[in-house]
């Protein structure tokens, strides 16, 4: 054996398989008929599927690009906002409070930027008094004599102060309108982000009531809300709408 | 693979190509015991290569509208069940255990030399060797791939190919002696 050929060991193998024969199991056609019975499972779904989820990625990996580049406008964006109105906050107080003195000589060092960045109408607004009464009451109370003393300060601030309600007055129109923004307005308000492009070209498509995708945008942020493909649906604002039935 | 005269291959060929389910139970009695034989060829045991088998039936029912009549109808199932078997070994390559050979033979042939050994004895040795070794020994020997063939479908180089070869040759030689010097041990003791 040792010294047996390649060609001719391997050609005794050849010889010895050529014909061979093993008999199968007897149940094994019965396996092979089931299986023949069971339909092949439909490819286009997974392919559609497959696709879905790229699209759904590519357009996540979008929305958090355009997101971020948001974010960092809206921060300035904040800062400007926010500082007004609180200060107009503080500064409402003391026209409803009808105690000018301690309120002015508590604040006007902070306020006084933020108010003279905005040249705006003075107007009366009762709404903001109403809110800013309790904590002034507080304040109020802790200034005590200290207020007394800064009383001869006056005059600048007061020159100052009817400015800052006027601010008060333009600024708070945006900021309701953001929240409103959650609802089905955001549709109208033209292509500012990513969602709102995704939203303008799915409603150009897809006539129907479900669309195949649908995002809830604002200023800030693109959400989904809303996604009907093939299995894969759900809709967030109709789960609302539902619990509110 | 001997077809009645009722059933020429053409009349099988044709009930499966329309998914004559008589057809096909027909075909399957006529042909999986050669079949099964080249199955058992590529796995370690026979439950592993029914397995095969049954796989490679459906493949071939799935796919007979695609056989185009170049060649022997016989030679492209055997092709299918080849391609299945190989299928499977690179399917189970992670989860195989490989068996080292020299652990001992323990079936010794009733034969005494290597012509006396029957299908079954070589078999037996073929089904002990390491999965690689099998496929490549399997393929390059009995099936008659070339080295390059082998490479291309295993995933590996034609060096590799060539030596795995020759190690399988070289462990079905020294297993075969083995045998022998058993047989001889017995006949003469």
């Amino acid at each position: 054996m040792q010294h047996i050929q390649d060609n001719e060991f391997d050609q005794l193998f050849r010889d010895k398989f050529e014909e061979a024969e093993i008999k199968p199991s007897a149940h094994l056609w019965d396996h092979i008929e089931t299986q023949l019975a069971v339909k092949p499972r439909r490819v286009f779904p997974v392919y559609w599927m497959a696709a879905a989820v790229a699209v759904a990625g590519l357009s996540a990996a979008l929305l958090f690009k355009t997101a971020g580049a948001k974010r960092q406008l809206s921060d300035g964006i904040a800062v400007a906002q926010v500082s007004p109105s609180a200060a107009v906050a503080r500064q409402a107080k003391p026209a409803a409070s009808a105690e000018p003195v301690p309120r002015l000589a508590a604040s006007p060092k902070v306020i006084a930027p933020g108010i003279q960045i905005e040249d705006s109408p003075a107007v009366d607004e009762p709404k903001k008094d109403l809110a800013a009464l309790q904590p002034i009451a507080l304040n109020a109370r802790h200034d005590t004599k200290e207020i007394a003393v800064s009383q001869e300060k006056l005059p600048l601030p007061v020159s100052a102060e009817p400015i800052v309600l006027a601010s008060n007055d333009v600024k708070p129109g945006p900021g309701d309108e953001v929240i409103n923004e959650n609802d089905n307005r955001a549709e109208n308000k033209g292509i500012r982000n990513m969602g709102d492009l995704i939203n303008y070209v799915v409603d150009k498509v897809d006539k129907s009531d479900e669309k195949i995708i649908q995002f809830k945008t604002d200023d800030d942020n693109s959400s989904l809300i809303a996604l009907n493909i093939g299995i894969i649906r759900f809709n967030s604002k109709r789960h609302k709408q539902s619990e509110k039935d | 693979m001997k077809l009645t005269p009722s059933n020429t291959i053409n009349d099988l060929l044709e009930g499966c190509k329309a998914g004559d389910r008589k057809m096909q139970e027909l075909l399957y009695r006529q042909t999986s015991s050669k079949l099964l034989a080249v199955c058992m060829r590529y796995a370690r045991d026979r439950m592993e290569a029914e397995d095969v088998l049954q796989l490679g039936y459906i493949r071939i029912f799935q796919k007979i509208k695609e056989y185009r009549g170049d060649g022997s109808f016989e030679g492209w199932m055997r092709k299918v069940m080849v391609n299945c078997a190989i299928e499977s070994y690179r399917r189970n390559l992670r989860t195989l255990n490989i068996v080292p050979i020299e652990e001992g033979y323990e079936q010794p042939s009733e034969g005494f030399d290597f012509s006396r050994l029957g299908m079954q004895d070589l078999l037996a040795l073929i089904q002990k060797l390491a999965d690689g070794y099998r496929i490549v020994f399997n393929m390059y020997i009995i099936e008659g791939y070339s080295h390059k063939e082998i490479a291309a479908t295993l995933g590996i180089s034609e060096g590799a190919s060539k030596s795995q070869l020759s190690r399988a040759r070289a462990i079905l030689k020294e297993e075969i002696i083995k045998m022998e010097g058993i047989n001889y041990a017995t006949h003469t003791g």
